[in-house]
């Protein structure tokens, strides 16, 4: 996350006092009061800082948007590790009283939550140029061959992290029951919804949770929702076999992109032209790259908030109607965005026009 | 001239001639005995806030409008408080050459010096005298109150190099580039007292015992108020009492595990000897456990980012050395003193004073003229 550093320390704060919090539960009362309170402001105060943030999420911002996407993905995938461990420690509080060893759960929860922290400020050295001087490196041999060469990459690199997402949200999906899918593709909007009567922890958790989802359902401007939802709905439908990268390729159009490669002539090409057209593509397919890194990074935070979420949910009815359905919704909304940029970034959808795709670059070497 | 206009012209004369005394200023410190005595850091830094100053006079003034009797009020009155630091730093500059004030202020020098190789921070590091142990963010330059209680006294310059810590502490990750500053973050918004109490968490956390021994033994006052009102600059006196054993409890835990519970019998003694003086004290001077509760729990934040922060490695760890020089004094060997710091002399000093406290013995004098010497002595050779 490359967010304001007030931003990062406001997550940071949480994590902490969550730390706080967990060695206090061995201490004495009024040490475990102090913690508690700390670790609520602290909530509270993430909790306004992430709304301001998350607020103006859309896929179809321009990539030289003032937040980048990945910035927003990453909001979204904190939030989801913040709503984790404000459910553990009400948990671990005996807000609602779960048959399990709260303190254990939560120190797991801010571990999770620490590396993640942590992880993200050492990643968006990757993204400021960390990566680059393979592309900046002046190519050796015929720019023909590099070109070809990169495209193919460009392709088949896209084909491949579109893939890893979509299994990581298979993998999630299916341990819902099975109708959960098609009713969280219909009931998006009101499922969205909770507010039961528990702790305050445990609501500032809920709160998170929802918020974050409600930042990746914003995503989606009014007019992608349907699309979106319908693609959602036909990849599930499409069961097991959509993992086979045919199946993707079909999904994501890159079938029609190899087509189009394999007529491109490039012996009329510029080769000059073709040097700055392969590092177009490099930076395209890097930047998809950690696209696709934030959506399974949002994925596997939704998941471990839903395992201990479903610890609430044998106890607190609400979130057992709620939770699975806000699942499936998160899951399915992570697979539809991944499967949308895939096509804008290969220029095979029409749906989005955030970048130049593949395509673009193409003809931009025919017509300059 | 209408009366409107000769008000014009008086306020206007009266900000030109406040900002001619900042200008007097700006000269004095050019001067070229004055730059020797403070140094080129020092000089720089104080020019540049005169000459902020200055210019926001110059504003004032400027052909944007006419100045304000409320605008001139508050310009003067930074200007004074400008004007007031740079006098203190060049007074003090100019007192330090004086033998037994230039002695003082070299050994609280050998412990800024051993502070800045450990945090990289301060880099003009230089002690000059005055009433009152303090420092000042416009010049970073430390203070040591003089006369005072001697090297017992030293610690309390940890405690002013914590405030520098405190703005200046910068973090960069060494992958991406992306800096934070993880105590100016912690104390944004905060109580002025949260950063007091910061850099007494700050001073436990690089010097050990020895800070803690002069703080509760030297400074506070047992009758005093525990919780500070709102507008104080300090916490109360109980809760930095309280503050600091628990950094120290943190210092022991954050040992190797032979030595965790090294500093359990200061602790102990330290809560008893403040219990006992407090026996006679109004009620208001005691800290209640939910108010402990909640120093602990600020005092536990700051710990969290120091040892979270590039300063991970600068915690006070050689205790063990000062406890071997403090034996030795006390059976009348000479202490070794090869590879130690100055933090170890301290706290061997401190040691040796607590023990004779303890047994109901006095501390002899050669154990303080020894200190000295060492501090000295560590400090021209170049040993942390």
């Amino acid at each position: 996350m490359n967010g304001p550093p007030q931003y990062d320390d406001r997550a940071r704060q949480v994590a902490e006092s969550a730390r706080a919090f967990a060695v206090a539960l061995e201490r004495s009362p009024a040490d475990q009061a102090v913690a508690l309170e700390d670790l609520e402001q602290a909530g509270r105060s993430w909790a306004v800082q992430a709304q301001s943030i998350q607020r103006f999420s859309s896929l179809v911002e321009p990539e030289e948007a003032v937040v980048p996407l990945e910035d927003r993905l990453a909001a979204v995938a904190t939030d989801l590790g913040i709503a984790e461990v404000l459910l553990a420690a009400g948990i671990a509080a005996d807000e609602v009283e779960v048959a399990v060893d709260g303190p254990t759960v939560l120190k797991s929860a801010v571990s999770r939550l620490e590396v993640d922290l942590a992880s993200q400020r050492a990643e968006i050295g990757v993204t400021a140029g960390f990566a680059r001087p393979s592309a900046e490196l002046e190519p050796t041999g015929d720019p023909r061959d590099h070109f070809a060469r990169a495209s193919w990459d460009a392709v088949d690199g896209i084909v491949a992290d579109t893939l890893t997402v979509l299994k990581d949200a298979w993998a999630h999906l299916h341990e819902l029951a099975p109708d959960v899918a098609g009713k969280a593709l219909s009931e998006v909007e009101a499922i969205l919804d909770i507010a039961p009567q528990v702790g305050r922890l445990v609501r500032l958790g809920l709160q998170a949770a929802k918020r974050a989802l409600l930042a990746l359902f914003e995503l989606l401007p009014e007019r992608l929702k349907a699309a979106v939802r319908s693609e959602a709905r036909e990849w599930w439908g499409k069961g097991v076999a959509q993992f086979e990268n045919l199946a993707v390729e079909r999904l994501i159009g890159a079938q029609r992109v190899r087509l189009a490669l394999e007529d491109f002539n490039l012996t009329s090409v510029d080769p000059e032209r073709l040097g700055t057209a392969s590092a177009l593509l490099h930076e395209l397919v890097t930047r998809f790259g950690r696209l696709s890194q934030g959506l399974r990074r949002v994925l596997q935070a939704l998941a471990a908030a839903v395992a201990v979420a479903g610890l609430l949910a044998v106890v607190v009815a609400a979130v057992g109607s709620w939770l699975p359905l806000a699942a499936a919704v998160g899951y399915l909304l992570t697979a539809g965005s991944i499967i949308l940029l895939a096509r804008d970034y290969l220029d095979t959808g029409g749906l989005l026009s955030r970048v130049d795709g593949l395509q673009q670059i193409l003809s931009g070497l025919v017509t300059e | 001239m209408t009366v409107e206009a000769v008000n014009r012209r008086i306020l206007r004369e009266r900000a030109l001639l406040e900002q001619a005394r900042l200008r007097d200023l700006s000269s004095l410190l050019g001067e070229a005995m004055v730059a020797k005595r403070l140094g080129p850091g020092v000089t720089t830094a104080l020019l540049q806030l005169v000459h902020q100053q200055d210019a926001a006079f110059s504003t004032l003034l400027g052909d944007d409008g006419e100045p304000t009797w409320t605008g001139l009020r508050e310009r003067i009155r930074t200007g004074d408080r400008v004007l007031s630091e740079c006098l203190a730093v060049v007074a003090g500059a100019f007192a330090r050459p004086i033998p037994p004030i230039e002695a003082a202020c070299a050994e609280a020098e050998a412990l800024t010096t051993e502070l800045y190789a450990l945090t990289r921070i301060a880099a003009d590091h230089s002690v000059i005298p005055a009433d009152a142990e303090c420092v000042s963010p416009a010049s970073s330059v430390v203070r040591r109150r003089f006369p005072d209680h001697g090297i017992w006294d030293i610690p309390l310059i940890a405690h002013e190099f914590g405030h520098l810590v405190a703005r200046d502490l910068l973090d960069v990750d060494p992958v991406s580039g992306d800096t934070s500053r993880p105590l100016a973050e912690l104390l944004a918004g905060r109580k002025r007292q949260m950063a007091e109490l910061a850099s007494d968490v700050f001073a436990v956390y690089v010097l050990g015992p020895a800070y803690v021994l002069t703080l509760v033994l030297h400074r506070m006052d047992p009758t005093a108020r525990a919780i500070s009102y709102d507008d104080a600059t300090h916490p109360g006196d109980a809760s930095r009492v309280s503050a600091v054993l628990h950094a120290l409890e943190l210092l022991g835990a954050s040992d190797i595990p032979i030595r965790r519970g090294q500093y359990d019998f200061l602790i102990t003694e330290l809560t008893k000897w403040w219990m006992e003086a407090q026996k006679t004290a109004p009620s208001e001077a005691r800290l209640d456990d939910m108010a402990a509760a909640r120093v602990h729990a600020d005092a536990q934040k700051v710990w969290v980012r120091l040892a979270s922060s590039r300063l991970a490695e600068s915690q006070y760890l050689s205790f063990p050395r000062a406890r071997t020089m403090a034996d030795d004094l006390r059976n009348g060997r000479t202490a070794s003193c090869a590879g130690a710091s100055c933090r170890d002399v301290l706290n061997a000093a401190w040691l040796v004073r607590f023990r004779s406290w303890r047994d109901g013995i006095d501390t002899p004098d050669r154990f303080v003229a020894w200190a000295r010497t060492q501090l000295i002595e560590i400090k021209e050779c170049g040993t942390t």
